[in-house]
């Protein structure tokens, strides 16, 4: 789970010297929320979001329609963007939840990948949704459940070898602490071509632990 | 999950022009398709349907006198047509890269690889020089290039031809490019090397999500890589669907057509046919009103003839611009007369051996360059190119030949016709002794041994019309009397299906096919007992391939003329072949029945070449073998089994295979017309799986 | 298309249409249409020449040195002789006949510049292709006597052949085949060389054709375009060497004027009358440009027809 297996490689990407009428009918046709702005070699020199784009009432002198589209007219992505200096970004061998913090702590929906200053991808929240998604298993038929556990070692162990022990196999699994319950951990699981009666008969065997929530999706 | 920034390139509607004297010509019309990352999209057809013409309009490579007249072709979202110059060029950046046929065209000769490669780096990426060279070295090893490090070092030409293939792979993706157009990047290389290269470029395509755009005219490497595909038919594409869709369960009647012509590994002549499409493809000022393929189509109807057909997708998901793609069921076609191949005769009886070959060796002698060697004193070398040749052919049977280029498959056709003398061994023809050059053998005998070429615009001589080149061998052996030349000429025109009208033809004047044609008439005028054909179909598109192919079937059977054949493609010899011998660097490592060589028991070079064959149907399973490194020189080849270098099945024998070092292996005598030449006991030989897993009824 | 037309059109184009066809390519070029225009200019003041000229070419009517005048077109030599028809007749022998010796003073047609040419192409064609066909032992020394030749000051050589054989229109047109030769040998080994390569030839050594047949059957129709473009080339210097051996005195005999021995007496009487010594010259170079210019265009558009 590195950003390299999870990024967007080749994304879309403008010259600075583009206009940002341009950079945004781009933006709109292709339903793209960011654009990295490279030079040539692919480097990095910052990045156009659909923020930036707006231009604040402020920043215009006078409200004449013609004004406005005189300069919209004349607006480059060089004067838009995001510049190189205030921009954060990612190597494409950090992990993801590294990638996670940086967005939250920053509150920004996208980091561009950078290679010895090259973009090689484009890292957005949607890629992160996309890795919780598939962790937990969405879109897959099975049984899924959420177990509550104590937060001591070789809880785990009990709800593996039990499936183990069926001959059943976990088609995914996570852990989060069980929020508001300190000193427990919620563990969602996810077992395919398993009647849930069944699987749901085994785990209550379980000694210590409970079933939070059982569904077949 | 991987799709949602859209396709890479997308090209809709686009029409290419070209501006010439008077006028212009639409060489690609209203082509249409997308490449997402991470997909290799398939581009066939026959030469001349404008293949790389899209692939010249993606890159404004047109010339000055092209242009993209209709259509847009979107790269990562943004319109390419009408951009020019700097725009376009950053546009592009270094997002798109090529790879043709030829790596030498890539590769400037003049620079070492080392230089060239970091160039791309130091140049557009400003990477410093050491930093760079890394970067290469990593991007070699990446290819599987061996000893990447050393062959920095190196110029273009030291290296073998599907190294600078790899090199020109490596050097595309150094810029980790969007787009990777590839213009037949394997037709040039043998089946071995072949094989190596797709298996790199399905796996690159999956590491670095390139979206690659590949172009070929062979249906069994489109089957290997792609994973959509796309059928061109003079500048039109006529089908566009997944690469399991086309193969299975193809709609246009052109599709259908091209996969008649090919055979399948493992049909021969007397069970399978070939049905080849009648016809040429038209030349882009002259196409036909209404639907393209009409002409050649055998569905052909009213409608097809007055309204040019959309492309549209049908139910099954495929894109087809047929109007009747629905109404058409390939399994109740039958061939037209025109090209229906000819009937065999399923149980004919071969005759005694007409050419006999004992021990037959043909040695170069090379020329050292050290001082020792000029003045006369170095010991004299050889290029061993064709090493104990022992075979006979029987009268009216086909000796097909495979091997990989270098292997003395030429020379050895050439020592029998006489072009060269051999070093020593036996060869005898109709009983007389042919161990000669061809100005020591009597006429009579010269007339019984002719020869088809390889290349359709070298066969003929431009200067000659068509008549006075099939006459002229008639004149020359007085076969025929003077004032008949004409009207036998006209007869043999008509039995190679080329009409009267053709005997003042200059060569200029035909096509590719009809070019083999005349060569083989040729071939044929004097009556000749044994005709040795030297990859007579390999430079011809798969529809004149077929037909080809068809003819030379023909007239082995009317008159029942005996056929060397010598192909690397090894689906086509053994459809065509009644024995096959496998060479290698100059030695024959197995020769049988043709059923038999397909089949285990086999050598495992045998069995290496035919789990490199591209199968023109994706399920089908074929097992991976690949072999390492490249063939070794000639001129000193390895001793004991020349294999033995990069044979993958020496760990079978004890001691990990030491006796192939030293020892010549024996003939296995498997039955008694099929020897193997190799040390593992027949035993260990019949054990190996049959390299292509599929149950028989499919076929 | 082209089977269309030609199952459709069943009278083959006549020879003339052909022939045309062939012609018409000329004027692809405007290189080569200015060159064939100066050369025809050339070749029609030939022939106009041989029933009218102003004067006779070898009459002193006039006054010595006279300067161009309503009468002397182009002025009179130092003989006063007209120079225009003096520059009329001697076209003759650069391209319409050659003077055999003997007393009869019988001409055969063709000047001493086509005649050398055509000496040199066949001397040199025949060397080339069995040096380029056969090669070997057959090829190194053919080429090594050929490399002397070429290496030879070519003024020497035109001076060694003539003091040997004398004057005369036979031993210029010898001179110019010898020395031109080597040239066309190594252009017609080049062309052979590489279209042995062919299959066709391959195909004619399995028949066991001759090796004659082979050279001049199978590959000099082949190599026909280059080599007479080469020779059109050719011409053009072969006037220049006639033009250098008359102004050496040792070119073309008398009676008949020649370009080059005009010169060279007008040169003695520069300071008198300048422009005598231009005209011979304009004459030599504007045939020499008009013939180079021919065969460079007609070598372009040739080549850009094979593509």
């Amino acid at each position: 789970m590195l950003v390299k297996d999870y990024m967007t490689r080749h994304p879309i990407m403008i010259s600075p010297e583009t206009l940002a009428t341009k950079a945004q009918h781009i933006m709109f046709e292709n339903k793209i929320r960011h654009l990295p702005v490279v030079g040539d070699g692919k480097r990095l020199l910052g990045l156009i979001t659909r923020n930036r784009l707006r231009v604040p009432p402020t920043d215009l002198p006078s409200l004449s329609v013609w004004e406005i589209s005189r300069i919209l007219s004349e607006l480059t992505v060089k004067d838009v963007m995001v510049k190189q200096a205030e921009l954060i970004t990612i190597s494409q061998e950090a992990v993801l939840e590294e990638a996670a913090k940086i967005m939250i702590d920053n509150k920004i929906g996208c980091l561009p990948v950078v290679e010895d200053g090259i973009v090689v991808g484009i890292l957005t929240e949607v890629d992160l949704l996309a890795e919780l998604s598939s962790l937990l298993g969405g879109g897959v038929h099975g049984v899924r459940v959420t177990i509550r556990v104590p937060d001591r070692p070789g809880e785990f162990v009990k709800v593996t070898g039990a499936i183990a022990a069926q001959g059943w196999g976990m088609y995914s699994s996570g852990g989060v602490p069980s929020p508001k319950v300190p000193d427990y951990w919620d563990m969602v699981i996810k077992v395919r071509d398993v009647p849930q009666a069944d699987l749901v008969a085994v785990l209550e065997k379980i000694e210590g632990q409970m079933i939070v929530d059982v569904r077949e999706i | 999950m991987k799709n949602k920034l859209g396709p890479v390139l997308k090209l809709e509607d686009v029409a290419v022009a070209y501006k010439v004297r008077g006028g212009e010509i639409e060489a690609v019309q209203n082509v249409s398709f997308e490449i997402n990352r991470g997909e290799t999209h398939g581009i066939v057809g026959e030469s001349g349907c404008g293949k790389s013409t899209v692939a010249w309009a993606i890159l404004n490579f047109l010339g000055a006198n092209g242009y993209v007249k209709r259509g847009s072709i979107k790269f990562l979202g943004q319109e390419l047509v009408g951009v020019t110059g700097e725009e376009l060029r950053r546009l592009r950046g270094d997002q798109i890269a090529m790879v043709y046929q030829d790596p030498m065209q890539a590769l400037n000769p003049s620079m070492r690889l080392g230089d060239q490669m970091s160039e791309v780096l130091t140049v557009h990426q400003q990477m410093e020089k050491t930093k760079a060279e890394k970067r290469c070295i990593e991007m070699l090893e990446r290819v599987y290039m061996p000893d990447a490090a050393n062959v920095m070092k190196r110029y273009p030409h030291q290296i073998s031809g599907g190294q600078q293939q790899r090199v020109v792979i490596a050097m595309a993706l150094l810029n980790n490019p969007a787009l990777l157009i590839m213009d037949e990047p394997t037709t040039a290389l043998d089946v071995t090397v072949e094989a190596a290269v797709l298996d790199l470029i399905a796996e690159l395509r999956r590491d670095f999500d390139t979206a690659i755009m590949y172009i070929t005219h062979n249906l069994g490497v489109v089957a290997r890589v792609s994973t959509r595909v796309g059928v061109m038919y003079a500048g039109e594409m006529v089908e566009r669907a997944t690469v399991e869709e086309i193969y299975k369960n193809p709609q246009h009647p052109y599709t259908q057509g091209l996969i008649r012509c090919v055979p399948k590994l493992g049909a021969d002549k007397a069970t399978s046919m070939l049905y080849p499409i009648r016809g040429r493809v038209p030349p882009p000022n002259n196409r036909p009103s209404g639907c393209i393929f009409g002409p050649r189509c055998d569905y052909v109807q009213e409608r097809c003839r007055a309204e040019r057909p959309e492309l549209r997708q049908t139910e099954g998901g495929s894109w087809v611009r047929c109007h009747f793609a629905e109404e058409i069921d390939p399994s109740q076609w039958t061939s037209s007369d025109e090209v229906a191949p000819p009937k065999l005769d399923a149980d004919k009886q071969h005759g005694d051996p007409i050419l006999e070959l004992k021990d037959l060796r043909k040695y170069y002698q090379v020329q050292g360059s050290s001082l020792k060697d000029v003045i006369g004193l170095g010991e004299t070398r050889y290029v061993k190119a064709v090493e104990g040749a022992n075979f006979s052919v029987l009268q009216g049977s086909t000796l097909g030949i495979v091997g990989e280029s270098g292997c003395g498959k030429s020379t050895l056709i050439k020592t029998i016709i006489g072009l060269e003398d051999p070093t020593s061994g036996e060869a005898k023809f109709l009983g007389v002794d042919i161990a000669n050059n061809i100005s020591s053998r009597q006429q009579h005998l010269i007339q019984e041994l002719q020869m088809v070429f390889q290349n359709p615009d070298s066969t003929m001589n431009p200067s000659y019309t068509v008549g006075q080149q099939i006459g002229r061998p008639m004149k020359h052996f007085g076969t025929v009397p003077k004032n008949q030349i004409r009207s036998e000429v006209i007869k043999l025109l008509e039995a190679m299906r080329l009409g009267e009208n053709y005997y003042d033809r200059l060569p200029r004047q035909l096509s590719g096919g009809e070019k083999q044609r005349v060569g083989i008439a040729r071939a044929l005028a004097s009556h000749p007992d044994l005709v040795l054909c030297d990859e007579p179909v390999s430079a011809l598109d798969v529809s004149v391939q077929a037909a080809i192919l068809n003819l030379l079937l023909e007239i082995q059977q009317e008159f029942n003329t005996t056929l060397i054949f010598i192909a690397h493609d090894l689906s086509v010899v053994r459809f065509f072949s009644d024995q096959v011998a496998v060479m290698y660097l100059g030695q024959f490592m197995e020769i049988g029945p043709a059923e038999a060589i397909y089949a285990p028991p086999y050598h495992p070079y045998s069995e290496a070449l035919l789990s490199a064959v591209p199968i023109p149907d994706p399920t089908v399973k074929q097992k991976h073998i690949r072999l390492k490194g490249s063939v070794p020189s000639a001129i000193d080849p390895p001793g004991g089994c020349r294999f033995h270098t990069r044979c993958p099945r020496r760990e079978l024998l004890p001691d990990g295979g030491k006796i192939c070092e030293v020892e010549t292996p024996p003939w296995r005598q498997v039955t008694e017309d099929h020897r193997i030449f190799c040390h593992l006991p027949l035993e260990i030989l019949s054990t190996f799986d049959p390299v292509i897993s599929e149950s028989k009824e499919e076929i | 298309m082209t089977v269309k037309t030609q199952t459709r059109m069943q009278a083959p184009p006549s020879q003339f249409q052909k022939l045309w066809k062939n012609i018409s390519i000329v004027f692809e070029s405007r290189v080569a249409t200015v060159g064939l225009i100066l050369v025809l200019f050339w070749i029609v003041v030939a022939f106009v020449s041989i029933f009218w000229t102003p004067y006779g070419p070898n009459a002193s009517d006039f006054t010595q040195n006279l300067a161009p005048n309503a009468q002397n077109w182009l002025g009179t030599d130092h003989l006063g002789r007209d120079i225009l028809s003096r520059l009329m007749q001697g076209t003759q022998v650069i391209l319409l006949k050659t003077r055999l010796p003997g007393e009869n003073a019988i001409s055969i047609p063709g000047g001493v510049a086509i005649w050398g040419v055509v000496g040199s192409l066949a001397l040199g064609t025949f060397l080339g292709l069995n040096s380029g066909y056969r090669g070997g032992w057959w090829d190194q020394v053919t080429m090594q006597i050929l490399d002397a030749l070429i290496a030879f000051p070519r003024i020497v050589l035109y001076l060694v052949v003539i003091s040997a054989l004398g004057q005369g229109d036979l031993v210029v047109i010898l001179a110019i085949t010898i020395t031109g030769a080597p040239g066309v040998a190594r252009l017609a080994r080049s062309l052979a060389m590489d279209i042995k390569t062919r299959d066709y030839i391959r195909a004619a050594e399995t028949r066991g054709e001759s090796v004659w047949f082979i050279m001049f059957r199978e590959i000099l129709p082949n190599a026909r375009g280059p080599l007479l473009v080469d020779g059109m080339l050719r011409v053009g210097y072969a006037i220049f060497a006639i033009g250098t051996l008359g102004f050496l005195g040792i070119g073309l005999p008398p009676p008949d004027p020649d370009w080059g021995n005009m010169v060279n007496d007008a040169r003695n009487n520069i300071f008198i009358n300048q422009l005598a010594v231009i005209w011979p010259s304009l004459a030599i170079a504007s045939l020499v440009i008009g013939l180079n210019l021919f065969a460079d265009g007609l070598r372009e558009e040739l080549t850009r027809y094979q593509k």
